[in-house]
């Protein structure tokens, strides 16, 4: 079992520290803090965090396409494109592009070095707005995806993977999850075995008990040592669950599913004791209080800071590996109907650039605080970030209800299994992939024609075999990459031979 | 401010109802794969494995023992530890102290939608078997254990903790029969008994902390947790269904009606099989329904189904950074209490009336849908309404005849926490839940575009005629034909609920203008059907007379009783008869009918399941 020490001074600068209001600095990390550790040389983590609506235009969106230097044919009648990243600077900001863009301290030259920002990603139906698309359950979506069969989601894919977690020692969540209502994961009932329905797996809505999932308060824990009898309930349920009862075999599968939880308390209570941490963190103050956050970007802000700051500190302690935060503030100042008021008033210009606006300050305060909490050195040369792949993606692309060219921003070295500092576009520019165009594009698309490109199945296939997670342990699913393949006429018929069956493989230049 | 609002538009469930439904209104050409997919949508013809089973399928199937519910556990609980220390109020108060805690922690059950209507569903429909119901109930157990253990006194009685070890087996086993028949909801067996006291080991040495061990082992057993049925005589010519026995019967009748466990006049009629006999049966379901718990829980069904939670908040704008706040702040005018509370009792009033025609003075449909009895115990609302603030426990007061006919004219199926009502919304709503239609899904160009006219000179009904009725549409099909005209008979209230015959504009912090509103409308209650209405109360009457609020009703019942869809094929004569119930009787006949019928006391174990 592996043990994490995180020193005095670590401590103040992070989980201490954000209890009497510091920032957490790396600049006052022990530069050679886990030099000596090689065993954590390698431990990669994932992050995902999403946000509602989209529809965020691609001038708004992306770099400018000029960046996109190299072009390649990466299947016969398919060339992409890709570029290095580069930030302009725009007084005291770095920028990438309107939404990318923030204090150059934050979107340092180093941080952008480990950004991916890519473009082209298509969901090939007509989905409209989803909330389990972000990381492979098509079908808790509208549209045509509601036809579709419920699947796990990557996290938790990755969650029960033996590749991603070959010991679960000293973990107390497998997945970290907050978010502001449910919809963002799903798994089957049994993780374990993979049986049952697929259902929500459920979130946690403050940093408070996100916190306390993970470090749990020792008043809270005491009890449960006390009363060591799990392995005795167990027993009961399974009795139960054999018995030649009259049970159903929903009935069955109900005690399955119990089983299955009482199982993984029973691992976390072991867990507590060999805790990784030498120190108790603390639990950030946020600093909102009661207060309503509504209209209050500010407000927002500290509230998200508090929850990359668990995640920071989970990570550190080696008690989870996965987090997931779904954003469904809107980071705005903006009090009423967002959804009707603005998202799906996207063309407009004056709410183009409050869409635009909110969702940058995501990008600050969310993507780069994270990114910057984690970047502290984790083993000789090698940060926490080094070893995450953080992926940003929004419910919708251009336009509200649009589901192609998903943008999708990563952070994070993926533990050196992705390359980074790329600006990608997978469209393919052959005219045969054309979407768009004309007339339609000149009224919704400023003219900008928009051609079909890889599929995002094949970019959440990507980020599981960068977390090490194998092929063969989710390849059974009968799809092309990650998530139910089921394009609709209109896409399939601007793809060349290839475009679905290469979603196999990890996507283009960044392996 | 004009409120953009969503077409609710497509293909298949609409678009084969208009002919000539071309593409003039369509902005992208023939690439474009945002456009509603015909027939053209095929799986990709390399083979795909089986999957895991789509919702609808993962909903249907098997029927299983029911998880308890969040409010059915808490209450449970409560209940168990209050019963087990004798009713003491000081341990009580106590135990309810350190409870507290670990109740908050126990997850919340989501309204879980059943396809046929994606945006209702019933929080009973919850029955997912999450981490944080596993671990949520195994730390309640863990500190309810703890504070009943620690009065041993009261809990097992003084032979627990006399000098005399020689009754101590017997103490245990008196204590472990009589806990058990509560915890376990059923009698205890001599096999039982055997396995809590293996809990303990040592049975002479009782201490606090071997009795924790004990009730923990029944706070988290199986029976506990979940409403554990296994029938008990078959159906005659039936290898699916079983009639229940009377300690699983007590409990689904408890828990139907009180969202709790039984009382001991319930558990002596299990003892006794007295609630197996007719008579016995009827004296148990009249008295549980005269008890106010009947009246809190079945609260909890009508907020479910006319989705009372999903109120917006009235407030919001009030905190607008963008907006003008005191565009909003002019709208409202002088209410005196705010409008957070406003909200509250919106719904409140909902819940009072429905509970005032189930169980004060019972009535039927026609008193839901076209009363004018105001149950606004707030000031504000009140005034909305025009009429007197409500005394709970008084007779209501009435609202002006014929401003206000029935539930659907209250504030909260009006109030928007904008400047603008929502027809829309108002007819997705009684299309969807009140008269079980199923509306397909929005389509993908649903985002409209505003800027071509002036909406700030039009009424909400003209810019959502402009927006979603144009002719040739795909919006048109259903907007015009099931959805907009059942919500624009209402379009006599604003978005505060307030009864008005001109739409009041107000931009820039004042009344810009008003303009005159049209309330006459074709809703098509049975699509087809061209009869129009001038106004709200002739759809309620347009309503009542379709029958098809009753048929709705008796399936929204339905769905909640079981906690499952109703099967075409086994459930038919069931929901027949509920929806007679609900046609010719009251409210609080449906209560009781339901519980009366004959498949409330059987367990069916689902379609294509037999025993093995």
């Amino acid at each position: 079992m592996k043990t994490v020490t995180i020193n005095r001074r670590q401590m103040l600068r992070g989980a201490g520290g954000v209890a009497v209001g510091l920032p957490f600095l790396p600049s006052l990390v022990p530069v050679k803090a886990y030099a000596a550790n090689v065993a954590f040389a390698r431990v990669p983590r994932f992050v995902a965090i999403t946000t509602e609506h989209g529809g965020i235009s691609w001038p708004n969106m992306f770099p400018s396409s000029a960046a996109l230097t190299n072009s390649q044919e990466i299947l016969p009648g398919f060339t992409a494109r890709w570029g290095a990243l580069k930030a302009t600077f725009e007084g005291n900001d770095a920028v990438l592009s309107p939404v990318l863009r923030a204090p150059a301290t934050l979107l340092t030259p180093r941080i952008a070095s480990r950004m991916n920002v890519l473009r082209g990603l298509d969901i090939p139906m007509y989905m409209a707005h989803q909330s389990g698309a972000h990381l492979g359950n098509y079908s808790a979506s509208g549209g045509e995806s509601q036809t579709l069969r419920n699947l796990p989601t990557i996290d938790q894919v990755m969650a029960y993977s033996s590749s991603f977690y070959p010991t679960l020692d000293g973990i107390r969540e497998r997945v970290l999850y907050h978010a502001g209502k449910y919809g963002l994961s799903y798994n089957f009932s049994v993780p374990s075995k993979r049986t049952g329905g697929v259902q929500a797996t459920r979130p946690v809505y403050s940093a408070k008990t996100l916190f306390e999932q993970v470090f749990p308060p020792p008043s809270a824990l005491a009890p449960l040592g006390t009363t060591p009898i799990v392995d005795r309930v167990l027993e009961r349920y399974r009795s139960l669950r054999n018995s030649n009862s009259r049970l159903s075999s929903g009935d069955r599968q109900r005690l399955d599913d119990h089983i299955e939880r009482l199982a993984d308390l029973e691992r976390k209570l072991r867990a507590r004791s060999s805790s990784s941490c030498s120190v108790t963190p603390t639990l950030p103050n946020d600093g909102v209080g009661t207060q309503s956050t509504r209209a209050r970007p500010d407000l927002m802000v500290k509230q998200y800071a508090a929850i990359t700051e668990v995640v920071a500190m989970a990570f550190a302690c080696g008690v989870t590996r996965v987090a997931l935060i779904g954003i469904t503030d809107t980071f705005s100042e903006a009090a009423g109907d967002w959804h009707q008021d603005y998202a799906h008033q996207w063309h407009i210009p004056v709410k183009q650039q409050a869409l635009a606006a909110a969702v940058q300050r995501v990008f600050q305060s969310v993507v780069l605080e994270l990114a910057r909490k984690l970047d502290v050195e984790e083993a000789a040369g090698v940060t926490y970030l080094d070893n995450t792949l953080v992926q940003w993606t929004q419910e919708c692309g251009w336009a509200t209800h649009d589901n192609w060219s998903m943008p999708v921003v990563t952070v994070g070295g993926a533990a050196g299994a992705l390359k980074t500092g790329r600006f990608c576009d997978y469209q393919n520019q052959n005219p045969r992939a054309l979407l768009i165009a004309g007339a339609a594009s000149q009224t919704r698309y400023g003219g900008q024609p928009i051609h079909s490109g890889l599929t995002y199945n094949r970019w959440l296939g990507t980020a599981l075999q960068a977390m090490g997670v194998k092929p063969e342990e989710y390849a059974q699913e009968g799809m092309f990459g990650y998530a139910q393949h089921y394009p609709n006429a209109k896409f399939s018929k601007t793809w060349v031979p290839g475009v679905a069956e290469s979603a196999n493989a990890p996507l283009p230049f960044l392996t | 401010m004009l409120r953009t609002v969503v077409c609710l538009a497509l293909v298949s469930g609409c678009m084969g109802q208009i002919e000539g439904g071309g593409e003039e209104g369509n902005v992208i050409d023939e690439h474009d794969p945002l456009m509603p997919i015909d027939t053209g949508m095929k799986l990709d013809p390399k083979p795909v494995p089986p999957l895991p089973p789509s919702p609808a399928e993962t909903r249907s199937g098997p029927t299983a023992w029911k998880r308890l519910g969040r409010v059915q556990y808490e209450n449970t609980i409560k209940e168990l530890v209050t019963w087990s220390l004798q009713a003491s109020p000081g341990p009580i108060t106590s135990a309810m102290y350190h409870l507290k805690a670990p109740l908050a922690n126990l997850p919340g059950d989501l309204r879980t939608p059943l396809l046929p209507e994606p945006r209702g569903g019933f929080t009973r429909l919850d029955q997912d078997v999450t981490q944080e119901f596993v671990e949520g109930t195994y730390g309640v157990a863990v500190v309810a254990a703890a504070q009943m253990a620690g009065r041993m006194d009261l809990v097992v009685g003084k032979c627990a903790n006399d000098k005399d070890t020689t009754n101590d087996l017997e103490c245990l086993t008196t204590f472990i029969k009589r806990f058990g028949e509560r915890a376990l909801r059923r009698g205890v067996t001599a096999e039982d008994v055997a396995y809590f006291r293996g809990l303990i080991g040592d049975v002479t040495a009782m201490s606090s902390s071997r009795l924790a061990t004990l009730l923990m082992g029944f706070l988290t057993a199986p029976e506990h947790l979940y409403q554990l049925e296994l029938g008990e005589a078959p159906i005659a010519g039936r290898k699916d269904a079983f009639t229940l026995s009377a300690y699983e019967l007590a409990s689904r009748l408890s828990y139907q009606l009180w969202n709790t466990m039984p009382d001991e006049a319930l558990f002596e009629a299990a003892r006794s099989g007295a609630v197996l006999t007719p008579e016995g049966y009827r004296q148990q379901l009249d008295r549980l329904l005269r008890d106010p718990r009947a009246r809190i829980a079945t609260r909890e069904f009508y907020r479910d189904w006319l989705r009372l939670d999903e109120l917006p908040d009235l407030n919001a704008l009030n905190n607008d950074g963008v907006r003008e706040a005191a565009t909003f702040r002019a709208f409202i005018g002088d209410l005196k209490m705010g409008l957070s509370a406003v909200r509250g009792a919106m719904i409140d009033d909902v819940l009072a009336m429905t509970e005032y025609f189930s169980f004060t003075r019972p009535g039927g449909l026609k008193e839901l849908l076209t009363s004018e009895l105001s149950f606004a115990t707030n000031p504000d609302l009140a005034h909305i309404y025009g009429a007197p603030v409500w005394q709970p426990g008084a007779e209501p007061p009435s609202v002006p005849a014929g401003t206000r006919p029935g539930l659907f004219t209250r504030g909260a199926f009006l109030a928007t926490g904008s400047l603008r009502s929502r027809p829309i919304m108002k007819g997705v709503f009684l299309r969807e839940a009140v008269l079980c239609d199923q509306l397909p899904p929005p389509p993908a160009d649903a985002d409209m575009d505003t800027s071509k006219f002036d909406a700030d000179k039009l009424t909400t009904r003209q810019i959502v005629e402009t927006l979603t009725e144009a002719k040739g549409t795909s919006c048109a099909v259903c907007h015009a034909n099931l959805i907009n005209h059942l919500g624009f008979p209402t379009e006599s209230y604003d978005a505060l609920g307030r009864n008005i015959s001109q739409e009041r504009l107000f931009a820039n912090g004042k009344l810009q203008t008003s303009l005159p509103v049209n309330t006459r409308a074709v809703p098509q209650v049975n699509p087809g059907d061209t009869t129009p209405v001038n106004n709200a109360s002739e759809l309620m009457q347009q309503l009542l007379r379709s029958q098809k609020v009753a048929a709705c009703l008796a399936r929204q019942y339905f769905r909640y009783t079981y906690g499952r869809p109703e099967s075409s094929r086994n459930d038919g004569p069931a929901l027949d008869r509920l929806a007679r119930v609900v046609r010719d009787g009251t409210l609080a006949d449906l209560l009781r009918e339901t519980a009366l019928a004959p498949e409330f006391r059987q367990r069916w174990l689902g379609e294509q399941e037999v025993t093995r």
